[in-house]
């Protein structure tokens, strides 16, 4: 461009520039001759400690000394024009970055008559740049990164995605998301939501199920960031992810094991409750009668539930007489006469009265030798006459009953 | 009639029947038995019945010192009877081998009102 106006406007354009850039100037060999109060403020120094000096005071003493060092100054020796960001030193070793152009000035002749260097700091934002830079590049090395428009279609992904989804970079680009998931899905209302909501801004994060180039199930624990240009608009979206498949199939078969487990525990309790609903069957078998027919061994944990059972039963019931049959008890020791006792007393305080019934001849022997006090318990030798006398005690009487039928049992 | 607010004694067709509450101290306990020994000697008391159908845990203590009244409700010529025991405590009372002859158990007051209330044999 060239300058066509008069003496003070160039004046005033100088001055603004002044104002705005820091600026120095040098010999074409890179001697200071001056440099405005901007670029001494900058730089920490006064005019009068660098005056004269070297350019080379602002340049770390291994660059100062290198060809590449003497090239530059080559270049702008022979009218190069040189614009870049620069790290300079200013005073005392500090770091200063400036986005900085050297412009050689030219003489009548075409010969460099000086340079002038005219500079921005720049230090904030290229330590922040910088700092931007370091955490992305971690990122990348350490997610896999997808980045997509707002609608959808793929810009580029990072290797590690690629690797995992199987696919090379051409393969994706520009194609669309939809690619990664089931075609069902894609084509659902919920996925057009999904897209939606990211291109109005939305930020979305949760575990995905997507669907790499062999159709395999990948489960990607992700994050999908909208990035805005400085309107604020949404201009397309990163998506972070871990690939967490692993941990997602473990915790599957740990579900599936514990589900089982689960059923198995059931199924156990349901045969517990069943074995014991068969080893205590309580059965009102008249109005104010209950009936328990004991089978099998008894211990006193069966007995105990016998007697939890009965109680209950009884309580229910309001039943008056209680019928126990220990026909079906294999043996009967001084134990198991003991719990018959405590039954038959346990029933009593209920307002029940207990009648044990079925005692074979041995039994009742073996009873009697035991030294149990039989006193405190009703018997009959049979289950009929147990169940006849607990009609009488509740009121009733057998229609039929044979007149000559001797009473085979002992009432206490 | 009543002896406080933890024991009620009512009288009714010729029998007194004692709703026995948790947590009875001793002076409550006796006081009770007082008001009902003594009602047994003033007027023809047919039956004494405790109902326990208000008490969810009793411990032998407890029981034996109500069977000891019971005892004494028996030698001044009347029947006795406890009612409506909770399972628990019949659980309870067995496993410890409590003394419970001596005395009719019901299930409830009306079994035992209908066994000794006026009009029946007894």
């Amino acid at each position: 461009m060239e300058y066509k106006g008069d003496l003070n406007e160039a004046k005033a354009l100088i001055g603004a520039i002044d104002r705005s850039n820091a600026i120095i100037e040098f010999t074409v060999d890179g001697e200071i001759i001056d440099a405005n109060a901007m670029f001494l403020q900058c730089m920490g120094y006064t005019i009068d400690e660098i005056r004269g000096k070297h350019h080379r005071i602002f340049v770390e003493p291994k660059f100062a000394v290198s060809s590449q060092y003497t090239e530059f100054w080559d270049m702008l020796k022979k009218g190069t024009f040189c614009a870049s960001d620069y790290m300079r030193l200013a005073k005392g070793g500090r770091e200063v970055w400036l986005q900085a152009t050297y412009n050689p000035v030219l003489g009548a002749d075409g010969k460099v008559l000086k340079v002038i260097k005219l500079a921005t700091e720049v230090t904030n934002q290229k330590l922040s740049s910088a700092n931007a830079t370091g955490k992305i590049d971690a990122v990348e090395k350490s997610m896999a990164v997808i980045e997509f428009n707002t609608d959808g279609s793929i810009i580029r992904a990072n290797d590690l995605f690629l690797d995992r989804m199987g696919y090379e970079a051409h393969e994706i680009e520009g194609k669309h998301h939809r690619m990664f998931v089931d075609k069902e899905f894609a084509a659902s209302q919920a996925y057009a939501q999904f897209w939606a909501d990211l291109a109005q801004g939305k930020f979305n994060r949760g575990r995905f199920e997507r669907f790499d180039k062999a159709g395999e199930s990948v489960w990607l624990e992700a994050t999908y960031s909208p990035i805005f240009d400085p309107n604020g608009k949404p201009v397309k979206i990163v998506k972070f992810a871990y690939d967490i498949t692993a941990q997602v199939r473990q915790g599957e078969a740990l579900e599936a094991a514990l589900a089982e487990a689960q059923e198995a525990e059931k199924m156990r309790n349901e045969l517990d409750r069943a074995v014991q609903e068969m080893s205590t069957p309580v059965t009102p078998i008249w109005e104010g009668i209950l009936l328990l027919p004991l089978v099998g061994v008894l211990d006193s944990m069966r007995t105990s539930d016998i007697m939890n059972k009965s109680l209950s039963m009884i309580s229910e019931m309001r039943a008056k007489v209680f019928v126990l049959d220990i026909s079906g008890v294999a043996t009967v020791d001084t134990a198991v006469a003991n719990q018959l006792i405590k039954i038959t007393k346990a029933t009593r305080l209920m307002g029940c009265e207990a009648i044990v019934s079925g005692l074979s001849p041995a039994i009742a022997r073996t009873i009697v030798e035991l030294g149990v006090n039989v006193e405190a318990i009703r018997t009959t030798a049979t289950l009929r006459d147990a169940f006849e006398k607990a009609l009488v005690m509740v009121g009733e009487s057998l229609i039929g009953k044979k007149a000559n039928d001797t009473d085979a049992h002992k009432v206490k | 009639m009543s002896v406080n607010s933890k024991v009620a004694i009512t009288k009714t067709q010729g029998v007194i029947v004692v709703t026995m509450h948790p947590d009875l101290d001793t002076d409550d306990f006796n006081a009770m038995c007082e008001a009902v020994l003594t009602q047994i000697v003033k007027s023809d008391i047919k039956a004494v019945i405790l109902d326990f159908s208000a008490v969810d845990v009793l411990n032998l203590t407890e029981f034996n010192r109500a069977r000891a009244f019971l005892n004494s409700v028996y030698l001044l010529g009347a029947e006795t009877a406890i009612v409506s025991l909770s399972a628990g405590i019949v659980v309870y009372l067995t496993e410890v081998q409590a003394e419970t002859q001596g005395t009719n158990y019901f299930f409830g007051l009306d079994e035992a009102l209908q066994r000794f209330g006026k009009g029946e044999s007894g």
